[in-house]
């Protein structure tokens, strides 16, 4: 836009001068056509004249001859009343005419002066007559020429149409158009001079002031920078052209009228084809515009405007050329720049175009992102809506601005109620609502928080457990807007998961127990082991001692004492084997456990007689059964059962050498059946009592007693695993109590 | 005639040892713990001192940490006879200052040389 203003600025004052010019061409065609009329009507005028003298000389010449005639015919009486009737003719014509007419003699003398002489100059026939015409009547400036004029005719020589003015009575000025005819005498002696004038006072008024108003057009054009020029048809000859052609052109004005082909020659050879055509038309429309370049004198290019009419008679006829030629390479240069400018302008709009459809596709593509990402938003907005899990929005000020269908369902509080209150101060208990408001203010500082537990009160009072995850909330610029809260109703979890807890508490005890049950148990095994294997290098050794001292003092030695060392021997081989059963049956215990119902009557006395049968009867074993459970039914894995009360009853023989008496008796709980084996044998030192159940732990006082210190182990060991309890109770020197209780089911 | 105590709570090692020695010609002393052990040893003052470690009433070390703590004792040598035969029982058992350490079971011959060698030191320590 800023650039199309000087174009229309520019073409403004072009249009202004152009118009200008226009007005001023016309004004001086209207002039030249006033001036062409006026001339015409001038030298039409003229003619009459002319015609009219060449008529009056005609009849002159006519008379003359005829008085000739009539002086060489004298006698000749009837013409010459003819010829003086002519005369008379003549002279009244002369008179009456409404030319002026005067005559002067051989010496200027005036002898004519008709009336209209006399009208026209003021002066009467009798005050002329006898004057000297040129002295008395002329001008001092025109007295020469006239005098030459009327010199002339003296001498024969006429003149037509001699301008000159004269001076009436009363001083007014008065052109006359002079026709001088030589007057001779009927021998043609000259004789004087008639003058036939007109009086052309009104058309050299008008004459000059035509040459006024053209002088002043004349100054008019020469101060237009536009060239203006005229030419003659069909001549084409230069009549005028205005003074500024010489700084547009460069060729001098001589030049112009000189070279008549200087116009067509300057012409820019690119041009020239198109100039004729245009010019072809001229002739037919009689006028034109055209633009092309011309070359200078120095030969710059410029271009020029030049704008041509064509003057024709009325007849149709053409007679003059008029035009006028401006420079307009300024124009053209400004218009060039224009259409530089115009054609960058072009430029960067094809390129704007580009960059507009580009954007007009991207808009396109935007939009269908925006459709999209709307319908993503709808669906979310959907989602959150209906989610199970409740879901909560504040802004950056703490105030809720959501709250879906379930964060209602739960809480109790509608959307209408919650939103835009203060989430935490209203709706958090206050022992979390710190912990709470600092989650609200992480998110919104950026940092997001996971699985934070905290309680609420719905709107009964019930209390909610709620886990909370806060996510920040961004604009599409990334800026913080504000908090949402997902939430899991987990009252019910959490109810479950204290329960789970206590269970698992309860679980990590009973673990940590049967570790350390287990731990104890490795610890016992790899004890037990390092014992067996120090138990069992003991008889080792005293095999090896005797071996080696019936090998060493064979010779020496006598058949009884060879006889001690090998009972010595198989003593030793046999405790070995024994300790070994014993191992076996610690590894066996832990393994088999199969429960079967057994009359309890039976299971025992089967166990006392084998007892007594290996001790060869050497107790007396007394069974009390105050309750009859003899028939009763105990389940009980027989050979678990078995390998406790053999063991028990054979500890109880075995370390009773000095009693004769053994007690079992049978009882009942309400869980378990009891049996109890008592002996009044050497009984269990206080101090041992707790260790008697480890292996290989051996009374002090058990000295001189074969054993290997695995039966009460193997007993412990048993009884637990039936699910079963042993209780000792034993008084040094006086017996003791094993009292062992077999679950029921 | 050289003195020997044995000082060992099982009975068919104590004889079998036992047995050994008198046929070797030394005299013997036997003890089924170290509290027996101590009081003879305190009483026989013997050449040499042959131990269990694992006794009941007095263990081997406590035994012999006794003897060395006595002027009449100290002197005496002693060779540990155990069914521990781990390393680190046999340097704990040196460290307490033994003479030797026998782990059961060892062979007659292997028994009877570490005794006569402590009985050879012991002699020339007392020529002296």
């Amino acid at each position: 836009m800023g650039i199309k203003l000087p174009k229309e600025t520019l073409t403004k004052e072009s249009k202004e001068a152009s118009n200008m010019l226009e007005k001023k061409n016309i004004e001086l065609h209207l002039l030249i056509d006033k001036i062409s009329l006026e001339n015409k009507a001038l030298i039409i005028a003229n003619r009459k004249l002319t015609f009219q003298n060449a008529a009056n000389l005609k009849q002159a010449t006519k008379l003359a001859l005829a008085k000739k005639e009539l002086i060489f015919k004298d006698d000749l009486t009837p013409y010459q009343l003819k010829m003086e009737q002519l005369a008379l003719d003549l002279t009244r014509l002369i008179e009456t005419t409404n030319a002026p007419i005067f005559g002067i003699d051989d010496k200027g003398l005036v002898n004519e002066w008709n009336q209209t002489s006399e009208k026209i100059t003021g002066f009467k026939k009798h005050e002329v007559i006898g004057k000297n015409l040129i002295q008395n009547y002329i001008s001092k400036e025109h007295q020469k020429g006239v005098k030459k004029v009327l010199d002339q005719a003296l001498i024969g020589k006429e003149t037509s149409n001699y301008e000159f003015p004269i001076y009436t009575k009363d001083g007014a000025r008065n052109m006359i158009l002079l026709n001088s005819t030589t007057r001779r005498d009927k021998k043609g002696n000259i004789i004087g001079v008639l003058g036939v004038g007109q009086d052309i006072t009104e058309i050299d008024q008008l004459r000059t002031t035509l040459e006024d108003s053209a002088f002043r057009l004349k100054l008019v054009l020469e101060s237009l920078s536009e060239v203006i020029w005229g030419r003659s048809l069909p001549d084409c000859a230069l009549q005028y052209v205005s003074s500024s052609v010489v700084s547009l052109f460069g060729f001098p004005i001589a030049d112009w009228h000189s070279n008549m082909h200087l116009w067509s020659d300057m012409i820019h050879p690119d041009d020239i084809k198109r100039v004729n055509k245009e010019n072809e038309v001229l002739f037919n429309s009689g006028t034109c515009e055209m633009e092309f370049r011309i070359l200078t004198a120095n030969k710059q290019i410029k271009y020029i405007n030049s704008k041509v009419l064509i003057i024709k008679r009325t007849d149709g006829t053409p007679f003059f050329m008029t035009g006028i030629s401006r420079d307009i390479t300024e124009q053209k240069k400004d218009k060039n720049q224009l259409k530089y400018l115009n054609n960058n302008l072009v430029k960067k709009s094809n390129k704007l175009q580009i960059s507009n459809s580009k954007l007009k596709e991207d808009i396109i593509e935007i939009n269908e992102l925006r459709t999209k990402s709307l319908s993503i938003a709808k669906e979310l907005r959907q989602f959150i809506e209906t989610a199970n899990a409740p879901i909560f929005g504040i802004d950056n000020k703490g105030l809720v601005n959501e709250w879906n269908q379930t964060s209602e369902k739960i809480t109790g509080f509608t959307k209408d109620e919650v939103l835009g209150k203060d989430l935490v101060q209203t709706y958090i208990t206050k022992g979390y609502q710190k912990a709470v408001k600092k989650i609200l203010d992480d998110a919104l500082i950026g940092q997001e928080t996971a699985n934070y537990e905290f309680p609420l009160y719905n709107k009964d009072g019930t209390r909610i457990m709620v886990l909370l995850n806060s996510t920040t909330r961004r604009d599409h610029k990334s800026k913080i807007i504000g908090v949402l809260g997902v939430g899991q109703d987990i009252t019910e979890l959490v109810t479950y998961r204290n329960e789970l807890e206590l269970q698992v508490k309860q679980r990590t005890i009973n673990l940590n127990d049967a570790l350390k049950e287990q731990k104890e148990l490795t610890e016992l095994k790899s004890q037990f082991i390092s014992s067996t294997s120090h138990e069992f290098r003991t008889p080792l050794a005293a095999i090896n001692f005797a071996a080696g001292f019936l090998r060493k003092y064979w010779a020496k030695m006598e058949p009884i004492m060879v006889k001690q060392k090998l009972k010595r021997i198989e003593v030793q081989v046999l405790h070995m084997t024994k300790l070994l059963d014993d191992v076996l049956t610690i590894g066996k215990v832990e393994k088999t456990k199969k429960n079967q119902p057994l009359n309890l009557g039976d299971f025992i006395c089967e166990i006392i007689d084998e007892v007594d049968d290996s001790f060869e009867r050497s107790h007396e074993i007394v069974l009390i059964d105050i309750l009859e459970l003899k028939n009763s039914t105990i389940f009980i894995d027989k050979k678990l059962g078995r390998s406790i009360f053999i063991n028990i009853l054979n500890n109880a023989i075995k370390f009773s050498p000095n009693a004769k008496k053994i007690i079992i008796e049978l009882s009942s709980e309400k869980n378990y059946t009891v049996v109890s084996v008592t002996d009044f044998g050497i009984g269990i030192p206080q101090a041992e009592l707790k260790n008697i159940f480890n292996p290989f732990t051996r009374g002090e006082n058990v000295y001189l007693i074969n054993g290997t210190g695995l039966g009460l182990s193997i007993v412990k060991k048993t009884i637990n695993i039936i699910g079963g309890k042993v209780i000792v109770n034993s008084r040094i020197g006086h017996g003791t109590t094993f009292i062992v209780k077999i679950p029921k089911i | 005639m050289r003195k020997i105590l044995i000082v060992e709570d099982t009975l068919a090692i104590r004889e079998e040892v036992f047995d050994i020695l008198i046929l070797e010609g030394y005299r013997v002393f036997e003890a089924k713990d170290g509290k027996k052990g101590l009081e003879i040893a305190l009483k026989e003052n013997p050449d040499l001192i042959i131990s269990d470690i694992l006794m009941p009433e007095m263990s081997g070390f406590e035994m012999f940490e006794k003897l060395k703590k006595n002027d009449k004792t100290k002197a005496i040598p002693l060779i540990f006879l155990s069914a521990k035969g781990e390393k680190e029982d046999i340097r704990t058992g040196m460290n307490h200052g033994a003479q030797d350490y026998l782990t059961k079971p060892i062979n007659i011959n292997d028994l009877l040389s570490a005794v006569e060698k402590k009985i050879k030191n012991k002699l020339i320590i007392d020529k002296k």
